[in-house]
C-alpha cells in the first residue's frame, strides 16, 4: 500500500520497496534517503579502509549471509580484541527504538556508527585519533570523490566523518527483511506458506504458556518499534531472562551487567534488549554474550525458567519455566526457522559492492 | 498481544476507536461548505458535498430502520413496514449520492456511498460498479475496499473478498476486523442457503477465515489507517 506504485520517481527519490504490511521507517530530517547516499553507504559498510589497520569493515562483524551477524559467540575487533558482546543482526534495524543490547539513549543509526569506528574499549574498527587519516584515505580514492558529491550535492568538503555516518545509516535503513515464509503467510496471505509443524510452533510461540510473544512481539519479534507516521512515543524495554546468577542472587558477570552499567540502578542488573527473532536460525550462537549455542538450547533455557533457576530476584516475571514435549520443541524450532528470509540474505542490493557489480539503478 | 508502552496503547485505542466510529458509514462528511451570508452561489464541488452529506443522513436513517426491522423477528407485519421505510430512505440517499456524483464526478466518497445503498437494496452488480469507480479515483479509500468485499460475497466472488481482506489487513486493521465479522455472518447464511456455492467452497472459506482470525489475534496492527481522512 505504501509503495509509490507505478508512478515513475525522479532519480533522486529513494523508493523503499517495502514488503506488504511494513510501514515506512522513520528517517531523520537532516539525513533524507537518496539512492546515491544509500549506494555510498553500502560502499563504506563493506570497505576495510574504515578500520585503523585496514583489515576490517562493518561487514566483518555483520555478514549478509548470516543476516548481518558474525557467527561468533562474541565479536572480534580489527586488532583481535574480543568484544564482551555478540554482534547484533541489522535486519530491520531501522525500526528499533534504541540500539545495541542495552543502551536506552542510543537511538540513531548515525550516532551508533561512531561506536564501532572510534571505541577504544574494546577496539572494534580502531579509528580513534585517526579521523584525518580516514578522510585522507577516502579522498585518495577517486570513486569516493564522485560518490560523496552525488550523495551530498552542493556541500564543499563532503568527505567528512559526519557524512560517512549519514551514508552508513542510510544504507542500514534499507536492510529490511520481510519475505520469510511467516511473512508470506501473515502479510501476503499465502495460506500454504507455513508447514504444519511451523503452524503448531507458531501457536506455541504466541501461547500464554510459553509467553515468547509477550516480549518477542510485533512486526520484528522484538517488542515495540518506531516508524514513520506512528502516533505517540515509545520507550525501549529491557529484560532479564535469567541468564546469570553468579556470586549472589541475580548477579551477572561483572564485565557486562547490561542496562545497569548505563543506569547504575540495581534493578537493571542483567537486563538486555529483546532482540529480533527474524532470521534467527542464521544467527547462532545466541544471547548477548553468545553463551547459548543452539535454538534447542535456548528453548531449554526458557523451559527451565532461566539458567539459574528461581533464586534470581532480577529475572523477569515472564521467565517462569514451562513443560514442553520433544515434539513441541521441534515444532517451535520449525516456527523459528520460518522466520528466515532467504531473499534478504541473498539480495544483491545489500551485497558487497567491491566484489559484485552493483544493482542497476 | 505484545507489550507496548502506555502511551502507545492509548494512541492505538484512540486510533482504532476513530476508525471504528466511521465503520458503519461510507465516510465522515467532507468539510461542509462554510457559507458567508453574502455568498449566494455554491461551486459544483460544494454542492456535491452538500448533497453527499444529505445522502449520508438518509443512509444513516435507513440503516437504523433496517436494524430495527431485523430485530422485529416475531411481528412479520411490523417488520415488513420497517423494511419498506428503510428502503425508502435508501432510495432517498441514492438520489442524493447520484446528485453528488453528477455535480462532482471525482467525488470518490459519493461513489462509495452509492455502492453502499445499491448493496443494501440488493443490487450487487451496481454496487460493485460504484465501488470500482470509487477505488479507481482513490485506491487507498479503505471503506470502499471493505464494502466492495461485502458486495463480492453477495455474488459469491469469494477469492476477491479474500484479496480485499488482505489489503485491509495490511493497511487498515480495524476495517479488516469488521470485514472478518461480516464474512462470519455471510458464512452462517451460506451454510443455511448455499445460493449456488459448492459445500466444499463454503467449508474451504470457513477454514480460511478461522486461520486468518487466529493470525489476526497474534499480530497487532502497525500501520495506522490512512484514515483520519476518511
Ligand atoms: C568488531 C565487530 C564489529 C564491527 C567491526 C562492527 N560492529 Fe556493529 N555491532 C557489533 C556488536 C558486538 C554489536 C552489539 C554491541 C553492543 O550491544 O554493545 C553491534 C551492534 C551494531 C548495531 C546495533 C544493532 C541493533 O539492533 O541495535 C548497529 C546498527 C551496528 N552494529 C552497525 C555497525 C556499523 C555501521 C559498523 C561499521 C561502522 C559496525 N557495526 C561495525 C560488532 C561490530
Ligand atoms: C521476558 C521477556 C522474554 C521472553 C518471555 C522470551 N524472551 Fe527471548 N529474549 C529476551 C531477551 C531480553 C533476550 C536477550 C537476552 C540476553 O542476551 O541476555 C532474548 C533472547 C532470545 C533469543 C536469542 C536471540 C539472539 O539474537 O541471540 C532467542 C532465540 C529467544 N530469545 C527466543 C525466545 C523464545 C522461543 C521464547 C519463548 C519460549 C522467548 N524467547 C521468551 C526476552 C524474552
Amino acid at each position: 500500500m505504501h509503495a509509490t506504485g507505478g508512478r515513475a520517481a525522479p532519480p533522486d527519490t529513494f523508493e523503499w520497496r517495502l514488503p506488504p504490511g511494513f510501514p515506512p521507517p522513520r528517517v531523520p530530517p537532516d539525513n533524507p534517503m537518496t539512492p546515491a547516499k544509500v549506494e555510498l553507504g553500502r560502499r563504506l559498510f563493506y570497505d576495510t579502509r574504515l578500520s585503523g589497520n585496514g583489515t576490517q569493515a562493518c561487514a566483518g562483524c555483520h555478514r549478509q549471509t548470516l543476516a548481518f551477524t558474525d557467527g561468533r559467540p562474541r565479536a572480534v575487533g580489527s586488532t583481535g580484541e574480543v568484544h564482551p558482546r555478540s554482534s547484533l543482526s541489522l535486519a530491520n534495524v531501522a525500526y528499533n527504538v534504541a540500539l545495541t543490547w542495552a543502551d536506552p539513549d542510543l537511538r540513531s543509526l548515525e550516532e551508533q556508527a561512531l561506536v564501532p569506528m572510534f571505541r577504544e574499549r574494546p577496539v572494534e574498527l580502531g579509528l580513534a585519533g585517526r579521523e584525518k587519516e580516514l578522510v585522507a584515505r577516502l579522498e585518495a580514492d577517486g570513486l569516493y570523490a564522485g560518490m560523496f558529491r552525488a550523495a551530498f550535492p552542493g556541500e564543499p568538503g563532503a568527505i567528512r566523518i559526519g557524512n560517512v555516518t549519514r551514508a552508513l545509516a542510510a544504507f542500514e535503513r534499507t536492510l529490511i527483511s520481510g519475505d520469510s515464509p511467516y511473512d508470506r503467510l501473515v502479510y501476503q496471505g499465502r495460506m500454504d506458506a507455513l508447514p504444519e509443524a511451523a503452524w503448531r510452533g507458531m501457536r506455541l510461540f504466541f501461547s500464554d504458556r510459553l509467553a515468547c510473544s509477550k516480549c518477542h512481539g510485533g512486526i520484528n519479534f522484538a517488542g515495540v518499534v518506531v516508524f514513520e507516521g506512528m502516533v505517540g512515543r515509545v520507550e525501549p524495554v529491557f529484560q532479564n531472562t535469567g541468564l546469570y546468577n553468579l556470586g549472589g542472587p541475580g548477579n551477572d558477570p561483572a564485565e557486562d551487567d547490561g542496562l545497569r552499567s548505563v543506569t547504575h540502578r540495581r534493578r537493571d542488573t542483567g537486563r538486555f534488549r529483546t532482540p529480533t527473532l527474524r532470521n534467527i536460525a542464521l544467527s547462532a550462537p545466541y544471547m548477548h554474550d553468545g553463551s547459548i549455542p543452539t535454538l534447542e538450547a535456548v528453548i531449554d533455557h526458557y523451559a527451565a525458567g532461566g539458567r539459574a533457576g528461581d533464586n534470581n530476584r532480577y529475572k523477569s516475571l515472564l521467565i517462569r519455566g514451562f513443560a514442553i514435549t520433544a515434539a513441541e520443541k521441534h515444532d517451535l524450532i520449525e516456527f523459528l526457522r520460518s522466520l528466515t528470509d532467504e531473499s534478504f540474505v541473498t539480495d544483491a542490493r545489500f551485497a558487497d559492492p567491491w566484489r559484485s557489480p552493483g544493482p542497476v539503478r | 498481544m505484545w507489550k507496548m508502552s502506555a502511551v502507545a496503547v492509548v494512541a492505538f485505542v484512540l486510533l482504532h476507536g476513530a476508525a471504528l466510529a466511521s465503520g458503519g458509514s461510507p465516510m465522515p462528511a467532507p468539510r461542509s461548505p462554510r457559507m458567508a451570508p453574502s455568498a449566494p452561489r455554491l461551486t459544483p464541488e460544494q454542492e456535491a458535498a452538500q448533497r453527499y452529506n444529505d445522502g449520508l443522513k438518509h443512509k444513516d436513517k435507513a440503516d437504523a430502520l433496517a436494524s430495527e426491522a431485523e430485530a422485529e423477528a416475531s411481528n412479520a407485519k411490523k417488520r415488513a413496514k420497517l423494511e419498506a421505510s428503510a428502503r425508502k430512505e435508501y432510495e432517498k440517499a441514492m438520489k442524493e449520492f447520484l446528485g453528488a456524483t453528477d455535480r462532482n464526478p471525482a467525488m470518490f466518497q459519493a461513489h462509495g456511498g452509492l455502492g453502499y445503498v445499491y448493496r443494501k437494496t440488493g443490487d450487487f452488480a451496481a454496487a460493485l460498479k460504484a465501488y470500482d469507480r470509487a477505488l479507481e479515483l482513490e485506491p487507498k479509500y479503505t471503506p470502499a475496499i471493505e464494502y466492495r468485499a461485502e458486495a463480492y460475497l453477495g455474488v459469491n466472488r469469494v477469492d476477491e473478498a479474500k484479496t480485499a481482506y488482505m489489503a485491509l489487513f495490511n493497511s487498515d486493521r480495524a476495517r479488516a476486523d469488521e470485514l472478518a465479522a461480516a464474512m462470519k455472518s455471510w458464512l452462517q447464511r451460506r451454510r443455511q442457503d448455499a445460493a449456488g456455492l459448492a459445500p466444499e467452497t463454503i467449508e474451504d472459506f470457513a477454514k480460511w477465515l478461522s486461520q486468518r482470525e487466529e493470525i489476526a489475534g497474534q499480530t497487532s496492527a502497525l500501520i495506522q489507517p490512512h484514515g483520519s481522512r476518511w
